[in-house]
């Protein structure tokens, strides 16, 4: 790697480490504002119980678990898209590959929290642990949740190792002293001696390929925890592989919307190219002709077999629900599909449009999955007041939700002003080969 | 377009929690009031006490949705007896005080009447009955392994009991959530019905059961029983230690090696990485020295 190369890249993704702008600040507290009004949301709550909430008897699943779900999907999403562009060595990996891992990490680090929000009784939430039962889905998502959150960690943290040995070297650095003795530290004295990188190359792809299979496995078992239940909507055998694939669509949306943000912020238009969002848009068409393959198969073989529940469930999708429904399912799939088959209309802006729809219908998605299910029980119980029955979020609900996307924007905030966004070590590896393959062909 | 872009998609973000919500207030506005299915009925149960039963539900396309919350009066020949409001399963019992003087119609039956008057949500409902008043006596018999069930019902009238015939009567046993029929059959002259028990009910772990004789629903006197516990029932097995269910403690065996393998895999790598970050640490450390 020449010296030289190594001085531009830091030079041109490390201004955001060394200082900080006022429009940082002032993005900041606004969210840390969004912040402070979830935190009184939960203190109503808490205070008032979950009656200040729009659950109730029927509808005992709401946004909260909407947006578990949604957040544990774009972790999911982030470590699958970051294991396998790292194990498969994906050439133009560099400039997201970092993002990929951020997402994964941050958002396993908001979605457990809905849970909490959730329930009820939080003292007891030992027992889960103190007394689990193997057989309950909950056990299996408890037991995997804390196994994803070690490997998603440890997985982030050998990615970094390579760039902090470098922020550590840098001369010209101009940071604060804690953050030079803390990228001392975390570097473990990693000097990039032909040992240590071949440790560190294959502790990488243990945990790239760990990551991936726990990735699919963690998110399948939150699917079962639908699947295994028998209610109308929720029954199905396809609900695993489905929520793999939908997990991926929202990540890879998620993934081209903080390329565009902070290529825009950070200036980062000579890393993150046009090429990047093509690549990524060309993942998300292929991913949304998926989704919407196992959405029509979903819905098709429910409403061929008529069975009384399933049909009371899909003429209240086509309905009281079809606006979400078309939405999420048409308008959310079909976007990101023409904008990427046309060349054409592949541009940075478009591409970003068709993710920031692709994400948010995945969030609508989510919702009639889970909403208009419990609206349809099998077994009615006890009132039949409308606001029993039929289920509204209240502005608590939607407080705690704007908080969790919030902390995710200022979790990313935060980790952009200790370590570059964009991996200093994978573009010095990316530029290596650029200049090695031409090499090679030649002397071939 | 810069600006036409960010705009449309924070009206995007917005207008989201704003149509959730909406939607349901919308419905809320157009809900039409319930119009309740009231169902009345009239218990003398084993201990002669006189139940006036009203079940309050909604027959909805998912099922009947029980009301609760509601309140029911209840009348006897125009007399106002009580009221009561429905608990969380729609049902308000009204059991008739001994000291109560019923007033009996011509025809010598006690007319009963419930009122609901209906409230914001729920339009208003009623019922009424005729009832006559029987006694209901039963006698368990066991002879030569044989055991019997003997009912015999009578009116009670100013010259002494009056037999009750050619009416349908039934042995019952409880299960868990309506009575099974064990023999049903017409009260004779004497006003008696007989019928053999069957030796393969099954009763708790003792053999213990509930014998129930009983007008079930009928035209005249509504539903009146006898009930009488004995060791008449089979004895029950006890479920088996590794019998799976959703409640036992008990995981499958292969859940158990599945889960055990696979989190040892994933903790078997993830400590495999860890030792390699020390090894890193380690000759980080020899490097400098």
């Amino acid at each position: 790697m020449s010296r030289t190369n190594r001085e531009t890249f830091l030079r041109d993704l490390t201004p955001e480490i060394e200082k900080t702008g006022r429009s940082w600040y002032v993005v900041f507290a606004l969210l840390l504002l969004v912040f402070i009004a979830g935190i009184c949301g939960l203190i109503h709550q808490v205070d008032k119980g979950h009656i200040v909430t729009g659950m109730r008897d029927n509808v005992v699943w709401g946004v909260y678990i909407v947006n578990f779900i949604f957040f544990m999907g774009l972790s999911y999403a982030g470590a699958l898209v970051s294991g396998t562009l790292h194990l498969f060595k994906t050439s133009w990996r560099a400039p997201v590959i970092r993002l990929a891992e951020l997402i994964t990490v941050i958002s396993l680090a908001i979605g457990p929290f809905f849970i909490f929000f959730c329930v009820g009784r939080l003292e007891r939430i030992p027992y889960i642990l103190a007394f689990p039962r193997i057989q309950s889905p909950i056990v299996w998502d408890v037991i995997a949740i804390m196994t994803d959150v070690f490997g998603a960690a440890i997985f982030l943290f050998v990615s970094f190792i390579e760039d902090f040995a470098i922020l550590r070297d840098a001369e010209n650095l101009q940071i604060a002293p804690w953050k030079k003795k803390m990228f001392r530290i975390l570097s473990l004295g990693y000097t990039g001696t032909p040992k240590q990188k071949k440790i560190l190359t294959f502790s990488r792809n243990v945990m790239a390929a760990m990551i991936i299979a726990i990735a699919i496995i963690v998110y399948s078992v939150l699917a079962w925890i639908f699947g295994v239940t028998l209610q109308p909507g929720w029954h199905s055998t396809i609900f695993g592989p489905y929520f793999v694939i939908a997990a991926v669509f929202s990540g890879v949306g998620l993934l081209i919307i903080l390329m565009a943000i902070f290529r825009k912020i950070y200036h980062l238009e000579k890393y993150i190219t046009l090429k990047h969002f093509v690549n990524l848009g060309i993942v998300l068409f292929v991913i949304a002709a998926f989704f919407g393959y196992f959405t029509f198969s979903d819905y098709l073989t429910k409403w061929y077999g008529s069975v009384k529940m399933d049909k009371i469930l899909i003429d209240k999708l086509f309905t009281e629900f079809r606006t979400y429904f078309i939405f999420a399912n048409y308008i959310g799939i079909l976007t990101p599909i023409i904008i990427i088959a046309i060349p054409r209309l592949r541009t940075i802006r478009n591409i970003t449009i068709a993710a920031v729809i692709a994400l948010l219908a995945l969030w609508v998605n989510r919702y009639i999955i889970i909403v208009p299910t419990l609206e349809t029980p099998f077994l009615p119980i006890q009132d039949t007041r409308h606001d029993w029955l039929f289920y509204s979020p209240t502005w608590v609900e939607w407080s705690l939700t704007a908080a969790g996307v919030a902390v995710f924007g200022m979790l990313f905030m935060i980790i952009s002003k200790l370590a570059p966004i964009v991996s200093i070590s994978e573009l010095e590896e990316a530029d290596e080969k650029l200049v090695n393959e031409p090499m090679k062909t030649r002397e071939s | 377009m810069r600006k036409i872009y960010f705009r449309q998609t924070l009206i995007l973000l917005l207008a989201l929690p704003g149509a959730l919500s909406h939607n349901s207030a919308c419905l809320a506005q157009d809900a039409p009031k319930i119009s309740p299915y009231l169902l009345f009925s009239y218990l003398k149960d084993t201990d002669s006490r006189k139940i006036l039963q009203v079940r309050m539900t909604n027959i909805t396309p998912t099922g009947e949705v029980p009301l609760p919350g509601r309140k029911i009066v209840f009348y006897n020949n125009g007399m106002l007896l009580g009221e009561l409001i429905t608990d969380a399963g729609g049902n308000a019992n009204y059991t008739i005080s001994d000291s109560v003087q019923l007033s009996r119609s011509e025809d010598g039956s006690w007319p009963f009447s419930v009122v609901f008057e209906g409230d914001s949500i729920t339009d208003q409902a009623g019922g009424e009955l005729s009832i006559l008043d029987v006694n209901v006596e039963m006698k368990l018999s066991e002879e030569e392994g044989q055991k019997t069930v003997t009912l015999y019902a009578s009116v009670p009238s100013a010259d002494g009991p009056v037999p009750v015939t050619g009416e349908e009567i039934g042995v019952y046993v409880p299960r868990m959530f309506s009575l099974l029929p064990v023999s049903t059959g017409v009260l004779d002259e004497n006003g008696t019905f007989r019928v053999k028990f069957p030796d393969n009910i099954p009763g708790d772990s003792l053999g213990n059961l509930t014998v129930i004789g009983r007008f079930n629903d009928n035209y005249f006197y509504g539903n009146v029983e006898k009930r009488e516990e004995t060791v008449w029932g089979t004895k029950a097995e006890s479920v088996p230690a590794v019998y799976r269910s959703l409640w036992s403690t008990l995981a499958p065996k292969w859940m158990v090696v599945t889960l055990a393998i696979m989190l040892l895999g994933v903790w078997g790598h993830y400590t495999l990485v860890i030792i390699n970050l020390i090894r890193i640490r380690k000759d980080s450390l020899k490097t400098r020295e």
